[in-house]
């Protein structure tokens, strides 16, 4: 019983970090209508730059986490103004190939500027496990997880009540009337981008103690990808529901049935939903009856 | 119909910018010139793998740059061309038909991924160009043996995870051992020659886990192998994903002791895992450990390293120093064929080599019929503070 | 039959290859051929038929390993070609059937779970895939020996032009403009009596049989398969030359599969910045050609620089004026 719930824990605090990822992209869907396949490197720059800034330079872990927050979310804006917003107009496919083109040129640029060792990035807090209730963790998984849970409550406020996410509920909408109520929906595309910036680069630095720091760690977290088309891509409620998901039967799967298995059991689950309910678990109601 | 035109133009361009045959002026024996040898080296120098293929490409030329300022063999320079061939078999047989076909290399040096070098064996054969590697570890490489091909480095991966075995079963007087492998090719071979010995010996495996590369999350596997509880458990394993897994078996009280293969002996591993690396034991190929300065031949290879490529936390690594080393093996062969060179005579030069002393753990020796250089291998073990000590375990597998 | 100069060059540029070139522009241009196939197939499902799929490596890996098994049993390539393509047809169909009710990004994520189901298949049933360890695949010995690249060539070229040939009597027939009347709207095709299920089954098929024919041709030329070149990015590296050679217009997939066999062959001489020049170039096509090189070659049929002209890269970058006429601003 004790080793279900070690298993069932495990699989939520790595379910977390899955569901911060595919709230980014559901959110950039939602606004912009791309799916962002280069959501996985801009985790992987995060962490370089915090890399960078605590081990390179030796500055404060502090510091080093909002100069590399901020340095994503600059790229981040960059990218969207350079690659993304020449392909407003275009249709959607080469947007999405766009941004598979975005993520070889960011590896590259990874492995050009950095190297293509894998790198250690100190841990800034303790790693000797303590027992909870007879399950293990360790401080690190418990600030992960804070941090993946403060970002979902904290989304509930900003969507509702600041202007900026309310301007990013109208262009989610409807752009054409947003615009002709007068939110710049090019600034809203931008503000998307930044939001979405300041969840992957946590996720990419709070990560990076445990992962190690290495340029191909982007595509674990194509599981983002997953994770969102899961939930029904459309709903945050529904990354957040499926992140947990998927993450608690992964590791279950990994441990009753067999680590090669793993894999294959969440996929087929995965189609099994998607046969049942086609838009995902939690999607609002697409269906057109004629 | 001008669409059609179009891309004909198209066409015709890059045909052309392909199909531009490079000479290397002209040479009865292809590759060689009155002071240059031209050599074709291969790498994954983009894909997953870089870090191994940068190794390569490092490690390799500072020796070769080395042997150029000192004069070159027998009179000529070498001239290396690297080339990339992405670990897949694709883009392996692409670099080494342009090698060969455009660029006329004297011979091929390199390769790190055992699939590559395998996909591109019948090009090799046909034109034959000998090709030496000091990585591609896969038992068919050289068994049977294939008469272009030779490799002097890394044993085989069939005596590797015979060798672990053995230091388990018989060194360590394990009681239950466990094997922790990735789904790759590398661990593949490792697994089923493990077991093999296994049975050999009338052991059956306490646990074997599997685990994919770039995986983060081992708790299945290793909630597993706890209920298993081995003693000794045999590792099959890419650095940063050993570095995970041993933090989490650490975290959930599964404490064997781990024995690594080759890719867990560098230290980037050690660094990655910290603690957790402490008491670990891995595959070290080398007579002396990276540091061991006061070993003249290691002081000459870092002295080196520093100059042409420079240090930094990791490198030179053991990668780095593997293929410096297969690169003073190649050197060798390429000295022993004389300054009267072609194709033939270097084969005959290297099947002559007999106990050629290098930094690996057992001198380099070929013949006909034997065209692996070395048998045998050494253990590193991590001490407490992450310092490092060889182990000579003699186990001959 | 009226014959165009244009298409005779090709013939004969195509023909000349073999004899003229070395035996590693004979492999690279093979390799355009096979990656055409394959992203030909999928170009009627995703371009024509508007479903998306990101299984297509999964195809060409049925084909290949299926067609390598056959010949190793003992059967002739001749045979094992056409099994091989006729499997993964059958693979068409088990991973098209899902895709009746599911669309989009959905779809994308089920043909995906599909395509890993058999990479983990090819790494894990090693009696028949020989895992990791990889496969041999072995070039046909009738009529004659294969092995010298010239001969495959042929094969290949001839081939890839064959199923050129089908897959344009396709689309222009009813078939096709069913496919094209299911991506446009397929409530008014279903309201208009196009059976649904049949056709978008059909253009599944059609993918994955043409995505084994190329795995079946890939595996005896490359002469080794290994797991790793079946993996969802290769699935997306289709998607890819598709869109890029531009979508639904058949010829384009041979452009794109040309741009990723051949570019990365020519950037070789860029050294460590090969992988950041192709993705900076792919980019620029991809902003510069939204449509894919096909669609802006229909556009402005006339002259390359006039897309220039009208566009002004600079300005759209810093002033972001309405450079696209008609459009309602945003």
């Amino acid at each position: 019983m004790v080793r279900l719930a070690q298993l069932i824990v495990d699989g939520i605090i790595l379910g977390s970090t899955y569901a911060i990822c595919a709230i980014g992209m559901v959110v950039i869907f939602k606004a912009t209508d791309v799916i962002n396949i280069a959501q996985g490197e801009l985790v992987m720059m995060a962490a370089f730059f915090g890399f960078t800034f605590r081990v390179l330079f030796g500055w404060s872990f502090i510091l080093s986490f909002s100069l590399a927050i901020g340095l994503v979310i600059l790229l981040s804006m960059a990218l969207e103004r350079l690659a993304l917003r020449p392909l407003i107009k275009a249709p959607i496919w080469t947007n999405i190939i766009a941004t598979m083109a975005l993520l070889i040129i960011l590896q590259s640029i990874a492995r050009l500027i950095w190297g293509p060792e894998p790198y250690t990035f100190p841990p800034f807090l303790s790693r000797i496990p303590f027992t909870i209730a007879k399950i293990r963790l360790t401080q690190h998984d418990v600030v992960i997880f804070g941090t993946s849970i403060l970002y979902m409550i904290l989304l509930y406020p900003f969507f509702k009540y600041t202007k900026v996410g309310k301007g990013m509920r109208a262009v989610q909408m409807d752009k054409e009337a947003a615009s002709l109520m007068g939110i710049s929906v090019r600034k809203m595309y931008s503000y998307v981008w930044m939001l979405n910036a300041i969840l992957v680069g946590t996720i990419g630095i709070l990560l990076a103690p445990r992962l190690g720091v290495y340029s191909t760690m982007g595509l674990l977290f194509i599981k983002g990808f997953v994770v969102a088309v899961m939930g029904g891509f459309t709903s945050l409620a529904g990354s957040i529901v499926g992140g947990f998901l998927l993450g608690i039967i992964e590791t279950l799967a990994g441990f009753y049935i067999s680590s090669a298995m793993k894999d294959i059991v969440s996929f087929i689950v995965l189609i099994l939903i998607l046969i049942v309910k086609p838009t995902g678990l939690f999607s609002e109601s697409v269906t057109k009856r004629v | 119909m001008k669409e059609i035109k179009e891309i004909m133009l198209g066409v015709l361009i890059v045909l052309c910018l392909i199909g531009s045959q490079g000479t290397s002026g002209a040479a009865e024996v292809a590759g060689v010139t009155k002071d240059s040898i031209l050599i074709g080296a291969l790498a994954p120098l983009t894909g997953p793998n870089t870090t191994s293929g940068v190794a390569c490409r490092d490690g390799a030329q500072t020796y070769f740059d080395m042997i150029n300022d000192a004069g070159g063999i027998n009179g000529r320079k070498l001239k290396v061309t690297w080339e990339d061939d992405g670990c897949v078999p694709a883009k392996g047989v692409a670099a080494v038909k342009k090698l060969i076909e455009r660029d006329k290399v004297f011979a091929l040096f390199g390769g790190v991924c055992s699939n590559a070098l395998l996909a591109a064996l019948p090009t090799v054969e046909k034109e034959k160009v000998l090709w030496f590697t000091a990585n591609c570890s896969a038992p068919p490489i050289t068994k049977p043996v294939k008469p272009f091909l030779f490799r002097a480095g890394w044993n085989p991966t069939d005596l590797q995870a015979r060798t672990i075995a053995k230091a388990g079963l018989e060194y360590f007087k394990a009681k239950k051992i466990g094997i922790f492998h990735m789904s790759d090719e590398y661990g593949v071979y490792y697994r089923d020659n493990i077991k093999k010995y296994l049975e050999e010996k009338n052991v059956q495996p306490a646990a074997i886990e599997t685990c994919n590369p770039g995986d983060v999350d081992f708790t299945s596997q290793l909630t597993r192998m706890k209920e298993a509880d081995p003693d000794v458990v045999l590792l099959a394993m890419w650095i940063q994903d050993a570095a995970v897994m041993v933090q989490q078996a650490k975290k959930l009280g599964v404490n064997p002791l781990w024995i690594g293969a080759g890719p867990t002996g560098e230290e980037p591993f050690a660094v990655m895992a910290g603690e957790a690396a402490v008491g670990t034991m891995h595959l070290w190929p080398f007579k002396y450990l990276l540091n061991d300065t006061h070993q003249p031949m290691v002081a000459k290879f870092r002295e080196e390293f520093k100059k042409r490529i420079g240090e930094k936390p990791g490198r030179p690594s053991g990668g780095d120093m593997m293929n410096y080393n297969g690169a003073m093996v190649f050197v060798e062969g390429l000295k022993r064929a004389g300054k009267d060179l072609n194709r033939d005579k270097l084969v005959s030069a290297f099947e002559s080599m007999k106990n050629f002393d290098s930094l690996l753990a057992t001198p380099v020796t070929f013949s006909k019929d034997e065209h692996h250089g070395n048998y045998g291998i050494n253990f590193v073990g991590i001490l407490p503070k992450l310092q490092r000590a060889l182990f000579d375990i003699k186990v001959k597998p | 039959m009226k014959v165009r100069p244009g298409l005779l060059l090709l013939f004969l540029i195509l023909i000349l290859v073999p004899f003229l070139g070395s035996r590693y522009l004979i492999y690279v241009v093979s390799l355009v051929a096979v990656y055409g196939i394959a992203a030909l197939g999928l170009d009627i499902l995703m371009g024509y038929s508007g479903q998306v799929c990101f299984g297509q490596a999964g195809f060409v890996a049925v084909g290949a390993y299926v067609t390598a098994f056959f010949v190793k049993q003992g059967f002739s390539y001749w045979i094992s070609l056409p099994i091989g393509g006729m499997l993964a047809a059958l693979a068409g169909v088990i991973i098209g059937l899902p895709a009746i009710r599911i669309k989009g990004h959905y779809l994308a994520l089920a043909t995906m779970s599909f395509a890993y189901i058999i990479h983990l298949i090819l790494v894990h049933w090693e009696s028949v895939t020989g895992g990791p360890r990889g496969l041999l695949a072995s070039r046909p010995s009738w009529p004659f020996s294969f092995e010298e690249d010239k001969y495959f060539y042929f094969i290949i070229i001839l081939i890839a032009i064959l199923l050129f040939i089908i897959a344009r009597n396709i689309v222009r027939s009813r078939y096709g403009r069913a496919f094209l009347a299911i991506q446009k709207d397929e409530i008014v095709s279903k309201s208009m009596g196009i059976n649904l299920i049949k056709y978008k089954t059909l253009a599944f098929i059609i993918c994955s049989f043409y995505g084994g024919i190329a795995g079946g041709l890939y595996g005896p030329l490359i002469g080794f398969l290994d797991p790793l070149s079946f993996t969802i990015l290769d699935s997306a590296l289709y998607i890819m030359m598709i869109v890029l050679g531009g979508r639904g217009t058949l010829v384009g997939a041979f452009i794109g599969a040309a741009f990723f066999a051949i570019l990365p062959e020519v950037l070789r001489e860029a050294q460590k910045w090969q992988e950041l020049s192709f993705g900076l170039i792919f980019i620029c096509f991809l902003i510069f050609m939204p449509n894919g090189v096909m669609g802006f070659m229909r556009r402005y049929q006339f002259s390359l620089t006039e897309r220039f002209r009208k566009v002004g890269f600079l300005r759209y970058i810093f002033k972001e004026k309405q450079w696209e006429e008609g459009k309602p601003r945003a």
